[in-house]
């Protein structure tokens, strides 16, 4: 079981009532992860957050900040930590509002202990997910950057789809520089067709600029 | 005048004329001041004593008698014979001898003796004292009289001394009377009325034994008389001259028997009447007073005495004296007809008739009023418990209304410590499925769920205490454990509505005061809630509830909840404690008022104040010394 976790993966568990954020802890410590427990959300925000795929286990109500406010304030601060929403008394607006700020579950007390094992595993997969995404992404930003100008802007007119001959006529180049220049930037990007240098752009949020 | 002057030989027998007629008229006038100036001479002899009982009465009551009836002035001298006591004549002779002196130059008109003594002395001794003075004997029993030694210038007004009438009105009276002791001394009157009064009883011989006292003295039958027998009278007849040769006093004697006898005194006449006997036919003082006094007028007025002849004085109507009828039971009923009761006690109705009157209807007043005081004052009382139970109705509602408000704080309270167990015994399976079991975890889970499990039945004891309908008993309470009961569900309220509350409870011992929790924890619930309402419903600002607690000296506890909330307006905030006044849109307005009754049926106060900004109010409980 505990080969199923990478040992840096972290559970962070936020409720104002000990007895049940220890019994979270321990349940989920009892399958090998690790865990930090806060008993509000200013506690949690003082502490730096590791680098490691983490997940929050939240409870909606809390004095001073809720787990809500907490979910909006990360979604600002574009922290993508995926939570787990556990509330006593939970209705449906406040689940569909959680779920829409891109809540992993929403567990209501007594939960099953397996939904929460679950929806936690759920959580830290997702946030594996993301840490790798978040990478790839980052390489094609820092392979992007290593074109030259012209190298960049024959990628943006070949990911829109235009021909060697169009891209020649636009800029006023041959159609063999452009050529040279298309070998290049599949090289640098490391993208064996075009198709995939179109999913890197897109990725690189160049497709948008188009529209 | 003028003819006088003019005609002197007619002056002078108009002169001789008024000489006469003035001669005529001075020797009238001369002559009715000298008849009318010379007083009758009357003497008045008593056999024993002007104080001697029953002839002391006689002397005061034939002076006033004779001074009444007799047309002519009187000049009354009195005399006693103190011989009588006794039957030795010589010590009469001085006496004699000084009478003679005393009316040899001043006659007598009249000579009035009363009583048998006296008469036997003035018969006696007539022819040497008074030869031709008119003589009336009074106050003496015929029997006495020597009528065959009366001169033609005596008369009598004797009594009649009926013994047999006298006891046999004891036997009316007294039926059962046995005995009858006559008290009788032994002086010659004495003896003689024994013999008489012995003879003339002899009809009742057979009924009534009769005894006498003048074989005693007058001490020693004081003595027996402590101790006479059941149904014994006694017969009061004369004791003047006792065995031991003491003269008594009959009234002074009569009263000594009558302080120590054991037995109802009876007697003949009048002079005896008035508290120690009972009473009966009796001679009537004023009878032969007025009778003598009549004879001695005409004798006065020329009439021969020895022609004026007048019946003896007989027994008048029975009187009776109530008190000693009383005494000795003797019913008015058992009287004999026509009889006259003196000396009847006036009841203390006719005494005081108005008195008791206005004391009664004083009573009857008061009592009516206390009745009905005592009347308003169940009527309160009842009225007062079934408000209370109505108010204990309306607090449970109320409650209930609470808990409806409350309910995902208390479902949120109850699922805390379940959700805790469920995800702890969830570890605790896992700690011991692994390949080598963690028992030290499954331990402390296992732990926990104790702790959990405590603090879930905590929470459902807590509510259901405080939702429970029927009232508990009063008992003691600490208030700051009642505020974190409250507290503990509330919270979630206060959460939602981010109200931040800020609780400062008395540190120390605090003092217990004596309640009913589930109705004090109502109080701070529904103060608590109102006030995590009202700043709910406010926009903006702070919301800040504070709790706070006090003791004072005494024992007593003061308990603030203040709200930062917009607060009631200046002109509602009077109304807030009424019942139905309310802020709230689908509030009942019987929080507050159901509050007030709780801590006013406690002996404590609720009151408010209105702050800056929001409301503040304070519970006073009074402490357990109270």
């Amino acid at each position: 079981m505990n080969k199923r976790h990478s040992p840096q993966s972290l559970v962070i568990v936020i409720d104002d009532d000990a007895l049940v954020r220890e019994a979270i802890s321990d349940l989920l410590r009892s399958v090998g992860l690790q865990t930090k427990v806060f008993a509000s959300v200013p506690e949690f925000l003082e502490w730096k957050l590791p680098d490691g795929p983490s997940c929050l286990v939240l409870d909606v109500r809390m004095p001073g900040l809720s787990g809500l406010d907490l979910q909006t304030e990360l979604n600002k601060a574009r922290v993508h930590i995926p939570i787990v929403f556990v509330t006593g008394h939970g209705d449906i607006p406040m689940t569909v509002r959680a779920m829409k700020g891109g809540a992993v579950d929403f567990l209501a007390k007594p939960f099953r202990d397996q939904d929460m094992l679950d929806a936690v595993q759920a959580g830290l997969e997702r946030d594996k997910l993301r840490r790798k995404s978040e990478i790839n992404t980052a390489k094609l930003r820092s392979a992007f950057d290593s074109l030259t100008p012209r190298e960049s802007e024959i990628m943006k007119l070949v990911t829109a789809g235009r021909m060697n001959k169009q891209i020649a006529g636009e800029i006023g180049v041959s159609e063999v520089t452009v050529k040279f220049h298309r070998g290049n930037i599949m090289r640098k990007m490391g993208a064996k067709s075009v198709a995939e240098l179109v999913r890197m752009a897109e990725v690189l949020g160049m497709l948008r600029t188009e529209d | 005048m003028y003819r006088f002057c003019k005609d002197r030989s007619l002056n002078k027998r108009v002169y001789i004329a008024v000489a006469t007629i003035c001669s005529l008229m001075m020797q009238l006038f001369v002559c009715l001041p000298v008849s009318a100036a010379e007083p009758k001479q009357v003497m008045l002899l008593y056999s024993f004593g002007k104080d001697f009982k029953p002839w002391s009465a006689y002397a005061t009551s034939i002076r006033a008698e004779l001074n009444r009836q007799s047309p002519w002035p009187l000049d009354i001298t009195e005399y006693s014979l103190v011989s009588a006591r006794s039957g030795d004549e010589d010590p009469e002779t001085p006496f004699v001898e000084y009478l003679r002196a005393t009316f040899a130059k001043r006659p007598l008109d009249l000579i009035v003796s009363v009583g048998a003594p006296a008469a036997r002395f003035v018969q006696r001794h007539r022819q040497k004292l008074f030869a031709t003075t008119p003589m009336v004997l009074m106050a003496v029993d015929e029997r006495r009289v020597q009528y065959s030694s009366l001169t033609s210038n005596d008369t009598v007004v004797a009594v009649r001394i009926n013994y047999l009438a006298a006891v046999e009105n004891i036997l009316k009276v007294l039926p059962d009377t046995k005995d009858v002791t006559v008290v009788v001394g032994t002086s010659p009157v004495e003896k003689f009325w024994k013999e008489a009064i012995g003879k003339e009883l002899e009809p009742l011989a057979d009924r009534i034994r009769l005894s006498w006292t003048d074989h005693l003295s007058f001490e020693e039958f004081l003595k027996q008389a402590r101790t006479l027998p059941p149904n014994s009278a006694i017969f009061w007849e004369l004791m003047i001259v006792d065995a031991a040769g003491v003269v008594h006093e009959g009234g002074t004697a009569l009263s000594r028997l009558h302080a120590v006898a054991n037995a109802p005194i009876f007697s003949y006449d009048e002079s005896f009447f008035g508290r120690e006997i009972v009473g009966g036919p009796l001679l009537l003082v004023a009878d032969s007073s007025r009778q003598t006094a009549a004879v001695a007028a005409r004798i006065l007025n020329g009439e021969k005495a020895g022609e004026i002849r007048v019946p003896p004085v007989q027994f008048a109507s029975p009187m009776f004296d109530w008190r000693e009828m009383q005494r000795w039971g003797i019913g008015e009923n058992r009287l004999p007809p026509g009889s006259q009761i003196y000396f009847r006690d006036p009841t203390l109705w006719s005494q005081y008739r108005w008195l008791l009157i206005l004391i009664a209807s004083v009573i009857l007043t008061e009592a009516a009023l206390i009745i009905g005081l005592l009347y308003e004052h169940r009527r309160r009382r009842v009225a007062e418990v079934q408000s209370f139970q109505r108010m204990s109705e309306l607090a449970h509602l109320n409650r209930l209304a609470t808990a409806g408000e409350l309910s995902a704080s208390i479902a949120h309270e109850v699922k805390q410590p379940l959700a805790a167990m469920v995800a702890q015994s969830g570890a605790a399976m896992r700690w011991l499925a692994q390949k080598t079991p963690n028992l030290a975890e499954a331990r402390a889970a296992l732990g926990k769920i104790q702790v959990a499990g405590d603090r879930a039945s905590q929470v459902v004891e807590n509510l259901r205490s405080m939702f429970r309908k029927e009232s508990s008993e009063r008992r003691p309470l600490d208030v700051n454990s009642l505020i974190e009961n409250v507290l503990g569900l509330t919270r979630r309220e206060a959460q939602k509505h981010g109200v931040e509350v800020q609780v400062s409870l008395f540190e120390g011992p605090m003092p217990e005061i004596s309640g009913d929790q589930a109705q004090l924890e109502q109080v701070f619930l529904n103060l608590i809630m109102n006030a995590i309402e009202a700043m709910g419903s406010s926009t903006g600002g702070v919301r800040t509830l504070e709790i706070k607690s006090a003791a004072s000296d005494t024992g007593d506890v003061l308990v603030t909840v203040a709200d930062s909330g917009p607060g009631v307006p200046v002109e509602k905030f009077d109304k807030i404690f009424d019942a139905f006044f309310t802020t709230k849109p689908e509030g009942m307005g019987m929080g507050l008022s159901i509050c007030r009754s709780i801590v006013d049926a406690h002996g404590g106060r609720l009151w408010a104040s209105r702050g800056e900004p929001g409301l503040t109010f304070y519970v006073w409980l009074p402490g357990l010394k109270r």
